[in-house]
């Protein structure tokens, strides 16, 4: 496929639900919105959307917005896209971020040098680009 | 010696050749493998009572269809939803069906007919976390996801890009001898290390090539086995393992750790007991991880242990001794049944170039990518009987 034609393939969007909507709607306002577990022994931050607590499997969740604060887990920088709608994307860096209310979100890491030294550790910010008709998407920026 | 398979043997196994691309669908993969490694036992299809089916590409097919396209009056099915554990986990459930009575003789079968793009278009919609959490965000399929538990691996116990090269070299090294095998030239370590970079520090030699092919085994009851010319295997052990840790991606990646006690015991052997291993090699890091969680080695030292250690087919302890997926290639689901029919194949003594010295040996699965990690792991203990 060719460059001028890879561009105009939208990359793969995300199926809003009833369960995802506060999730998508959030980061279509820019803000970054985590499910946390109602039950006062428990109260883990979780990350993708569940009905129910992973970790005490309690039923109550509730959603709030996290601090958009995190940090590198691990990273990569994806050099052969697994969708057309990433061919015009890449080399770019794509990491698992740990939010500091301590849930795992994976996310690309824009600007971030696809070369060079380990980015592990490093601190990010959340921010929301563009990803689709009508859709925002949460990346994370290094922080100085 | 009497153990939870008791009564159960493992008589044959077969393999189709592995090729970048056939004409041929995963019932015809799977008639092939089946036939084949009912050859090798000496037994008809017309014995069969029972199939282990494991195929991505199936659906809308599934083994119930498969049993009656083949002509198969089945007692005993099982499909394996477990991605990559499911070769070893059908062999399990077999043996448990054999061992209660239920049958005498299982075909364990995994066939895919794969290339890149449809491989990577089946790993984008695999389970909801991945399509909606892992896919949209860019996450580079499974090459991206397995580079970053390689960086991770790399900066916690200062493993270096040299130390998977050795192991995908020995890997290639092995496959020369295994006429299946899709790679039929040697690597070397400039090669490897020059390699196009995929995914940092991932490139091209670290990661697996969805092919076309299929591999089955042949369970029968002990009576059964009397009545056949050649020799026999038992399984000592088998266990599985899914989500483990629960809620920790990164903690210590698949769940062999978590059953390899259990796993000894049960088999009434140790690790310095082995001969052999079969590991799941879709990317070397994850074969580290396995030489470590099943006890082969310390924690945080198979990069040292591969340095240390010959694991190709003149080595003191031969691991993927048919040059496993990253050599002989990824033929889909069928990945996590070309170590078993290896294993097989080695303790049977039919490996013909490649045989290695051996009569008890591991056999490891892993599968079932799903939000950061492989879900699902599984391991057995396989022992010829003398
Ligand atoms: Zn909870």
């Amino acid at each position: 496929m060719t460059t001028a034609n890879a561009a105009m393939v939208l990359k793969p969007q995300p199926r809003v639900t009833e369960l995802t909507r506060p999730y998508w709607e959030g980061a279509n306002d820019g803000r970054l919105m985590i499910q946390r577990c109602a039950s006062p022994a428990c109260g883990k931050a979780v990350f993708y959307p569940r009905v129910c607590c992973p970790y005490c499997q309690g039923a109550q969740l509730t959603w709030f917005r996290a601090s958009g604060r995190g940090s590198i887990i691990t990273h990569t920088t994806v050099r052969r896209a697994h969708h057309d709608g990433f061919n015009a994307s890449v080399p770019y860096v794509f990491a698992a971020v740990e939010i500091e209310e301590g849930a795992l979100i994976y996310a690309e890491i824009p600007g971030a040098p696809v070369e060079g030294d380990s980015l592990v550790g490093r601190p990010v910010q959340v921010d929301f680009v563009e990803h689709g008709p009508g859709r925002r998407m949460p990346v994370f920026r290094l922080q100085a | 010696m009497a153990g939870i398979f008791e009564g159960v043997r493992i008589v044959g196994a077969g393999q189709t050749p592995y090729a970048k691309r056939s004409p041929d669908t995963v019932q015809k993969l799977l008639y092939d493998a089946g036939s084949a490694a009912l050859r090798d036992a000496g037994l008809p299809w017309s014995r069969v009572q029972g199939l282990a089916v494991t195929s991505f590409m199936l659906p809308p097919d599934n083994v119930a269809t498969v049993a009656e396209h083949l002509g198969v009056e089945a007692r005993f099915l099982f499909q394996g939803l477990y991605g990559g554990a499911s070769g070893v986990i059908g062999m399990a459930h077999a043996a448990r069906a054999i061992r209660d009575g239920t049958c005498d003789v299982v075909v364990v079968a995994a066939a895919d007919a794969f290339d890149v793009s449809s491989h990577n278009e089946t790993l984008d919609r695999f389970n909801g976390s991945v399509r909606e959490f892992m896919s949209p965000q860019g996450f580079g399929g499974a090459n991206g996801m397995f580079a970053l538990h390689t960086r991770l691996y790399m900066e916690r116990h200062g493993a270096t890009r040299e130390d998977f090269g050795r192991f995908c070299i020995a890997l290639r090294s092995n496959a020369l001898h295994n006429p299946n095998a899709l790679f039929k030239v040697p690597l070397t370590m400039d090669a490897y290390l020059n390699a196009k970079p995929i995914a940092d520090p991932l490139r091209l030699y670290d990661c697996v090539l969805p092919c076309v092919g299929a591999d089955a085994i042949v369970l029968v009851s002990e009576r059964v086995a009397r009545e056949l010319p050649g020799p026999s295997l038992r399984i000592l052990a088998a266990e599985e393992l899914h989500n483990a840790p629960a809620n920790d991606v990164y903690a210590t990646p698949g769940g062999w750790s978590g059953f390899a006690d259990r796993l000894y015991a049960r088999a009434g052997c140790g690790p310095k007991d082995l001969h052999f291993a079969q590991l799941y090699d879709d990317y070397p890091v994850m074969c580290f991880v396995q030489l470590e969680g099943l006890g082969i080695c310390a924690p945080g030292t198979a990069h040292r242990f591969v340095r240390d250690t010959d694991i190709t087919l003149r080595g003191s302890f031969p691991v993927n001794t048919g040059g496993g997926q990253l050599s002989a290639g990824q033929a889909g689901a069928a990945g996590g049944t070309i170590g078993v029919y290896e294993g097989v194949t080695q303790l049977l003594g039919r490996a013909g170039d490649r045989q290695v010295k051996c009569q008890r040996g591991v056999v490891a699965g892993y599968g079932m990518i799903a939000y950061g990690r492989g879900l699902s792991s599984s391991a057995a203990i396989l022992e010829r009987v003398e």
